[in-house]
């Protein structure tokens, strides 16, 4: 009888589990088994594979990852590929925060060292994520190798360095223990904005919810926030986020001398616990969101993301880094939250969710940017990826068994030969969605023209006489630059330039699929707007502080992106979040 | 872990809208800008009074910064 197909792997690593649990790592393993016994009833053929066992690891061809190179992130990299491209799996869970399963270091694209300050402007090197596990792509430091994620990946963390066997427990209690509500429970949303982003947390959560009812704005606004809105189970926050810091943070329009009026708390891990409702879907834009940092570092603090998902959260979309997006319209960290949101709310699964979000994020306009780049790599699902909180508004069709139907084949964790075949269908109709994200995939990566790389280039603002001149008469790039960062108040920016690739030579660089080819052929061939060709991107950006704070230490990153088309500019501005 | 060193404002985007004074420490080996745990991660007017200072700080390094849960002054 052949095996039935696997539908969802977790993948952990069980040394570094007992090393940080010790004999507790077994209420661990209790919890994993009866997640496994749930996903068995929802139709789901789940498996558990240890990384850090050799046994297990030689039935997948590969190397199994030790406990003493658990930090490693290309053994990690290299385990996991050969156990997906074994198992194929339709979900992906890593369980473990990093200290289990690291995250994949890459190069931020927008670090530069600025020649005029010493630093680079942006501070974070690199960009830890989870983009690369979503990937068949070999393990790189490069982020534009990882462009093409087909697989639907989350992570479920525990809590970094602590030994908090609870938590775990919790978390793999949830997902087990997962219901679907209808879509209604997820309109009613509770959303966060800085004062100053206002206008962008609006559009988003138009976009999302056809409506702004849920937003506050902080400040005035502030915690303690009443428990019918903190209760809401969709949730977007659009509010500045620090390194190793357990709470988001608003910001107040215009000066204001007194740091904590100017930047008062928006919501801190404290304040979750019991006012958070089961089934909550979080997507926050902050910097650092989703940073899973030791909890050691901030006087025993839990960050915000871990503190959702152990009040019963089902998914937390988030950064890992500094993140960027517009004050006004809707760009950058906004585009993957919104539609990680709206994808929920149709009726994915959280991974799915993830997945689909990237793939429109990589359907935008334009060449992808340096602050494209950091932003697909930093955003991550922290949740079991299989879980789907809302429940499907179609009916499904009625499904029929002949007695030639071998429901073995298909059937897991004993379930009944009727709704054996219900659940095949499910299945075929959950490995047709893949079919075709797959080939989205190959599409939207192949008409994403990758930028090649930056170039730290001198910034000599001009006398005054020649930038009037300038001004008034725009003659090369450059001088548009030098205007629009006048008009930002970038007085010692740097500036990053990369030449884009044209599409023979980005086809030449990667191989690709036959519907890549297709796809790139036939942009190529389209009308000649279509074709208008983007030659640079150029990034102008400075580290400021705010108005209020003028001998301060603050972390405000603001400039904008200048893509070049044969004579025409466009002009992204951006923030950090 | 215990970090020695002194506390310094470091010029930053010197004639810009942006000039600002980052508070760090140095010490022997490296400069690392400096975080009060718990403290506003946007300005922190404690951390302004010990610039000058000697100390021996106590706390974290995390990513470019020393995040500090509590000190000792050496020298003032």
């Amino acid at each position: 009888m052949p095996a039935a197909p696997i539908d969802k792997v977790i993948v952990t690593n069980k040394a570094v589990l007992k090393r940080k649990y010790g004999s507790q790592v077994s209420r661990i393993n209790t919890a994993l088994q009866e997640l496994v016994d749930a996903d068995a009833q929802r139709g789901l053929n789940t498996i558990v594979v240890d990384l850090g066992s050799a046994a297990a690891m030689k039935k997948y061809k590969g190397t199994a990852v030790k406990a003493t190179q658990a930090s490693d992130a290309a053994a990690n990299k290299r385990a996991i590929d050969k156990v997906f491209k074994a198992t194929r799996p339709a979900y992906l869970m890593l369980l473990g925060a990093t200290d289990v399963i690291p995250h994949q270091p890459l190069k931020n694209p927008l670090y530069a060292i600025n020649p005029q300050t010493g630093e680079s402007d942006d501070p974070d090197q690199l960009v830890d994520s989870d983009l690369p596990y979503a990937c068949d792509a070999a393990y790189s430091t490069d982020v534009r190798k990882f462009l093409n994620p087909t697989r639907v990946v989350g992570r479920l963390p525990d809590v970094t360095s602590a030994g908090d066997v609870a938590y775990l427990e919790g978390v793999l209690k949830t997902a087990a223990g997962y219901q679907q509500r209808p879509v209604k429970e997820y309109d009613a949303c509770f959303a966060l904005s800085t004062a100053t982003w206002m206008g962008s947390t609006k559009k988003s959560l138009k976009s999302i919810f056809q409506s702004t009812a849920g937003l506050n704005v902080v400040p005035p606004k502030g915690p303690p926030w009443p428990d019918a809105a903190l209760k809401s189970r969709a949730q977007f926050i659009n509010c500045h986020g620090n390194t190793a810091t357990p709470s988001f943070t608003g910001e107040k329009v215009g000066p204001e001398p007194d740091f904590d009026k100017k930047y008062p708390t928006a919501l801190s891990s404290s304040d979750l616990p019991r006012h958070v409702a089961n089934g909550t879907v979080v997507a926050a834009e902050c910097c650092y969101g989703a940073e899973l940092y030791d909890p050691q570092l901030a006087m025993g603090e839990i960050g915000i993301c871990n503190a959702y998902l152990g009040e019963q959260a089902y998914g937390f979309f988030g950064s890992s880094t500094i993140a960027y997006g517009p004050t006004d319209g809707t760009d950058y960290a906004d585009i993957l939250c919104l539609e990680f949101l709206k994808e929920v709310r149709k009726g994915a699964s959280v991974g799915r969710a993830c997945l689909t979000a990237r793939l429109k994020y990589l359907d935008k306009p334009g060449p992808f940017t340096p602050t494209d780049l950091k932003t697909f790599a930093q955003f991550a699902l922290l949740a079991d990826p299989s879980v789907t909180p809302v429940q499907t508004a179609v009916s499904p069709h009625a499904v029929a068994a002949l007695p030639k139907w071998k429901p073995a084949a298909l059937t897991v964790g004993g379930a009944q030969a009727g709704q054996s075949a219900v659940l095949a269908m499910e299945r075929l109709a959950r490995n047709s969605r893949r079919q075709s994200l797959l080939n989205w995939s190959n599409t939207a990566a192949a008409l994403t023209a990758i930028s090649a790389e930056t170039v730290v280039e001198a910034w000599q603002a001009p006398k005054a006489k020649v930038a009037a001149a300038a001004a008034k008469s725009p003659k090369s790039p450059l001088d548009l630059l030098r205007q629009w960062a006048a008009q930002m108040n970038l007085t010692h920016p740097v500036l990053l330039s990369a030449k884009v690739p044209t599409a023979k030579a980005q086809a030449a660089a990667a191989p690709m699929s036959p519907a890549a080819k297709l796809a790139l052929a036939s942009a190529a061939a389209g009308p000649a707007e279509s074709t208008l060709r983007p030659t640079t991107v150029h990034v102008v950006m400075e580290r400021q502080l705010a108005e209020a704070a003028d001998q301060k230490v603050g972390l405000i990153v603001r400039g904008f992106e200048a893509i070049e088309y044969d004579g025409l500019v466009e002009v992204r501005q951006f923030q950090s979040r | 872990m215990k970090l020695r060193g002194r506390v310094i404002r470091r010029q930053y985007a010197p004639g810009s809208k942006s000039e600002h004074e980052a508070v760090m420490l140095q010490t022997t080996e490296a400069t690392y800008r400096l975080r009060r745990v718990g403290a506003n991660p946007f300005g922190d007017p404690q951390l302004d009074k010990l610039v000058g200072a000697e100390i021996i700080g106590e706390g974290n390094l995390h990513r470019d910064t020393f995040l500090l849960t509590g000190w000792q002054t050496i020298t003032g």
